[in-house]
């Protein structure tokens, strides 16, 4: 389902399937879990919540650097430490999908988000 | 670069994945977090911190931060009780038994429906002598009462072509005016609890 929406959409344009796919592959759970609070956040977004009063406010989302705000998995135990990485745009009320990854892998995973949103808003 | 944007995140979870199925998990997960997601919200909208919130339960902020990060098969009663209390929210629990013939199911959300109004008519007798409010609580259920006509005869409508009895005669009652009658809404909730 590729269509404009009112409210805040995703936008995965610049996320990597196939390393969406493998993170999947080895980190199941960690997968569904950072989505589905991916979701939470975008309903917060919706109903106006401002990014500065969310931040630390549910605690598996945090504000990395330059706009890009990492969501965690929570509620799982004995997970992986995983994130996925967004840069929500105010203009386009987008977040977009820049990469996932874990707590061992994020020094590169965010040098590539950050040279992802170079072309952004 | 192609534009790929998705009104759900169980939408985008599945493309990248490159699995339908992950959608559903996703959905799952979203759906076992409602009442987590409904405390987060309400935590936030009073603008009380993890901490100030802990403060008030006695308790560790970590307990707050696990509370919201879990889901609601994680919650203990107890906690969100607790948690709600001290932001003077309160809780209202509602069984619905599913193995109750849908006559009573219907039955009971009319009677469901006519608490919550008794409850309206409460907050308006609490600021008795305010004529503002009380106008505009009277104007706010004058409108209530409307919609709710509106959608009740549209539900009807619909329940009649599930059960094949043809157009209810309740139709012409909303189109050629409403009654905000109390009386004429009891016959009405009478008569459709009987069906």
């Amino acid at each position: 389902m590729l269509i404009m929406h009112d409210k805040w959409s995703i936008d995965v344009s610049f996320a990597s399937r196939s390393a969406f796919s493998q993170f999947r592959r080895n980190y199941p759970r960690e997968y569904i879990s950072c989505f589905s609070n991916l979701e939470k956040i975008r309903g917060l977004l919706n109903e106006g919540k401002k990014l500065a009063e969310m931040e630390h406010h549910p605690s598996f989302f945090r504000h990395e650097t330059k706009g890009i705000f990492r969501i965690g998995q929570s509620g799982i135990r004995g997970s992986k430490e995983s994130r996925l990485y967004v840069y929500p745009c105010h203009r386009e009320k987008s977040l977009y999908i820049l990469g996932i990854g874990t707590k061992e892998s994020q020094r590169s995973d965010l040098e590539q988000a950050k040279k992802a949103i170079k072309d952004l808003c | 670069m192609k534009n790929l944007r998705f009104t759900s995140a169980g939408d985008a979870a599945a493309f990248l994945a490159g699995d339908e199925k992950v959608k559903l998990r996703v959905e799952e997960e979203i759906c076992c977090s409602q009442l987590v997601n409904n405390l987060l919200k309400l935590r936030m909208e009073k603008g009380v911190s993890q901490k100030e919130l802990a403060s008030r339960m006695g308790c560790d902020p970590s307990k707050i931060s696990r509370m919201e990060a879990g889901n609601d098969l994680q919650l203990k009663m107890g906690d969100v009780m607790q948690y709600l209390s001290v932001l003077d929210v309160k809780m209202h629990m509602v069984f619905e038994d599913t193995t109750l013939p849908v006559a009573e199911q219907i039955r009971q959300h009319v009677f469901l429906i006519h608490e919550k109004l008794k409850h309206l008519v409460k907050l308006a007798r609490q600021v008795d002598g305010d004529e503002v409010i009380i106008s505009k609580i009277r104007v706010f259920c004058g409108e209530v009462l409307l919609d709710f006509l509106s959608r009740f005869s549209d539900s009807y409508k619909k329940l009649s072509v599930v059960s094949g009895h043809g157009t209810p005669a309740l139709s012409g009652t909303v189109k050629s005016g409403v009654n905000t009658d109390s009386e004429c809404v009891e016959k009405k909730s009478s008569e459709h609890s009987c069906c």
